[in-house]
């Protein structure tokens, strides 16, 4: 049941490069007015539980951490998730580990029982109530 | 394992299943020790229907990959919008296949 290591590094370095790619794109306004990212908010006028993510990770990266925690605070997670999964991929594959491999099992299958995932439920509703009020 | 007991496992599992992998699994199965029914029996697979119904409608949440067993890539999804609605769409496509591969290692895993 478990993704093999070379199939999940890939697949996270190639989304970090989209990441980045996009945050490029974005800022430099190469989107501006056409898509947003969004299909909930293209289809029915309000943001989803991650809308405002990429203003976050941009304030996140130029040090503004209240504007980004005001954007989306899931921006300041997304942010990190950029910068450290990245760099702990690459180091893995120099020196032949999987440390990430196992952080990413272990912290799976901590998600998956019910007081983390209830949590995270009903932090993401919280987010996402706080993101339709500050969007709409 | 008894080849009757195979059969009719097959018969009601396979949508469950890669197609490629059908005979594969079968041939395991017939291999596999007796003990391995009652675990076998235990086992709950996932629809790659509701799969698909769930990455058209809440895709861009990443609740189809939730379903599947996929957390980290699931919150992946979720908080990037669904990969800016690009990686929702490649899914749709995708997440069938996904679905029975998942549902194929887990039995390889009790076999």
């Amino acid at each position: 049941m478990r993704i093999s290591r070379g199939r999940l590094y890939s697949l996270l370095l190639f989304l970090s490069a989209c990441g980045y790619l996009w945050l490029y794109a974005s800022s430099h306004y190469l989107f501006r007015g056409e898509w947003g990212g969004c299909w909930i908010r293209y289809i029915f006028g309000i943001p989803c539980p991650s809308c405002g993510n990429t203003r976050a990770v941009h304030a996140a990266f130029h040090g503004e951490w209240l504007a980004s925690l005001y954007y989306n605070p899931l921006g300041l997670l997304l942010a990190a998730l950029m910068v450290v999964v990245p760099v702990w991929i690459v180091v893995d594959l120099l020196r032949g580990s999987s440390s990430f491999l196992r952080a990413y099992q272990a912290t799976e299958q901590k998600l998956q029982r019910w007081p983390y995932a209830v949590t995270g439920i009903v932090a993401i509703i919280i987010n996402w109530i706080w993101n339709i009020m500050k969007y709409t | 394992m008894d080849q009757q007991k195979v059969d009719m496992f097959m018969m009601v599992n396979n949508k469950y299943f890669p197609e490629s992998q059908i005979l594969f699994i079968r041939e395991r199965l017939l291999a596999a020790d007796e003990s391995r029914e009652g675990m076998l029996h235990a086992l709950q697979f996932k629809d790659p229907t509701i799969s698909l119904v769930l990455s058209l409608l809440v895709g861009e949440l990443g609740i189809d990959r939730f379903y599947m067993g996929d957390t980290g890539l699931g919150i992946g999804k979720l908080i990037t919008c669904g990969g800016f609605g690009i990686w929702a769409i490649i899914d749709w496509f995708l997440v069938m296949g996904s679905t029975r591969e998942k549902n194929f290692m887990r039995l390889m895993s009790v076999i």
